[in-house]
């Protein structure tokens, strides 16, 4: 089911950031937003996760669980990387299904032998994969990803797509991610939505709105 | 290579710790050859005796006894009531507003006018635990509640987004970013509670009771005895803050 927002408005004190805002994001493939830093990317999703209750309008289509990998690993540092996993699985998931998904992900995004360190034990890298492997560990429809791929060195860039690439492949879920280099947009094969063309605030940027790769995000 | 390091720098450790304990006794034993009136300053061999006569005797061990719970019951009711009114603090502004002008009074007061009133208002065997209490209740309490203002926002949002249970926010966010904090009001808390404890005997002469000894060697002017007694006070709360301390996990986290 696709995600609908209708005559969203969102307002930062005297700021608009969104007015009226009509939009439909396709389910079952990687939606990219784009758009320049601080035109709403992060505060629309925070939106849709639920997590930003203070706008008026309606967004439907939500499903019932959603996974989010935020911008910041946001790791639990007393726990080690299995126990993070295992932390947001345990109100879903009995206790068998919970060790073998855990362990199985642990090997998928190759954590094996570093489990049980804590998160500062861990390279930044390999937190990253720890936020990425919570994510797609969740059982959720719908996967909400805030620049997942910011922030490091072409090589481990590289490494962090080919594991989303990896884990997204086959699952059919709905992705929903921040993401601005069209190499990446082109290789995910991403619906593109540019949100700074939906913000209110700036009108020149809503007639300079330019089509993404495969634009296929309707604008109603 | 590192061992042989390591062990010769604990060997260096003790030896300097030896030498430091002898060079204040001699200090001491000078002193008292100085002054030369055990009433004033007894000899270290005078303290000795004194305590070696004490230790053998049936009160000394009674008094501790009674002394070492009464610290303890002070620092647990004030653990307990510190830690959960901290937590219905963080959800009732009103009550952390109701708290604020008894917790900044409680620590303003001097801990002599905390007995005092206690002596007016209890039986002696109760007043040095009260003043205990009040005087460790605020530590719990502040420190508490700074843990819980200190949670990490971030995560909340985490375990919000992935319908974690509220039993499991509080298992697993709130109690490990609270628990160091816990931790270090206890280690203000055990030197506070034997001191406030002591203190308060000597004022309220509980019958069994390592301030109520104290007040009587005072009473005598038992002064090797005084010593003995704030040397076996000083000795049973190092014991018991070691103890306490190799029995809590390292670091403060789960």
């Amino acid at each position: 089911m696709s995600i609908r927002i209708t005559n969203l408005t969102k307002r930062f004190g005297d700021h608009v950031l969104f007015e009226n805002l009509n939009l439909e994001l396709p389910a079952g493939q990687i939606v990219a937003l784009t758009g320049r830093s601080g035109c709403g990317k992060t505060t629309l999703l925070r939106m849709i996760a639920g997590l930003d209750k203070d706008y008026t309008g309606t967004i439907a289509g939500i499903p019932d669980r959603i996974s989010f990998m935020f911008q910041e690993d946001r790791l639990l540092p007393w726990y080690d990387a299995r126990r993070n996993l295992e932390y947001v699985l345990k109100d879903v998931m009995d206790k068998e299904a919970i060790a073998a998904a855990v362990e199985s992900m642990i090997e998928a995004v190759g954590l094996k032998g570093h489990e049980h360190k804590k998160p500062d034990e861990l390279s930044g890298g390999m937190q990253r994969r720890v936020a990425m492997a919570r994510a797609f560990l969740y059982p959720a429809d719908l996967l909400i990803m805030d620049e997942p791929f910011k922030g490091f060195d072409v090589a481990l860039t590289e490494e962090l797509i080919a594991l989303f690439e990896r884990l997204y492949v086959g699952s059919g879920r709905t992705v929903l991610l921040v993401l601005h280099q069209p190499d990446i947009i082109a290789r995910l094969q991403c619906a593109v939505v540019d949100v700074a063309a939906l913000a209110a605030s700036d009108g020149v940027q809503r007639d300079q709105h330019q089509l993404g790769p495969v634009e296929n995000a309707q604008r109603e | 290579m590192d061992m042989g390091r390591a062990s010769k720098y604990k060997k260096r450790r003790i030896i300097y710790t030896i030498l430091t304990v002898l060079f204040w006794l001699m200090v001491w034993q000078v002193a008292s050859m100085i002054i030369r009136q055990s009433l004033y300053m007894p000899s270290p061999w005078e303290t000795f005796v004194a305590l070696s006569g004490l230790v053998i005797t049936d009160i000394f061990w009674l008094s501790v006894a009674f002394t070492f719970l009464r610290v303890v019951l002070g620092v647990v009711i004030s653990f307990a009531l510190g830690i959960l009114l901290a937590f219905l603090a963080m959800h009732s502004l009103f009550l952390m507003q109701l708290l604020r002008p008894v917790v900044a009074a409680a620590k303003a007061t001097p801990v002599m006018s905390i007995i005092m009133l206690a002596l007016v208002w209890f039986t002696s065997s109760f007043v040095p635990i009260f003043s205990c209490v009040l005087l460790c209740f605020p530590i719990f309490y502040t420190n508490t509640l700074a843990g819980l203002q200190s949670v990490d926002k971030q995560l909340l949002e985490m375990a919000a987004v992935f319908r974690v249970s509220r039993r499991r926010v509080i298992t697993g966010i709130i109690v490990p970013s609270v628990i160091p904090h816990i931790y270090s009001a206890l280690a203000v808390c055990l030197g506070f509670a034997w001191k406030s404890v002591v203190a308060a005997e000597v004022l309220s002469s509980p019958k069994y009771a390592l301030g109520y000894q104290l007040y009587r060697t005072k009473l005598y002017l038992d002064t090797p005895s005084l010593f003995a007694w704030t040397l076996a006070i000083i000795v049973i709360s190092l014991i018991f803050e070691k103890g306490l301390k190799r029995l809590l996990p390292q670091g403060g986290r789960l």
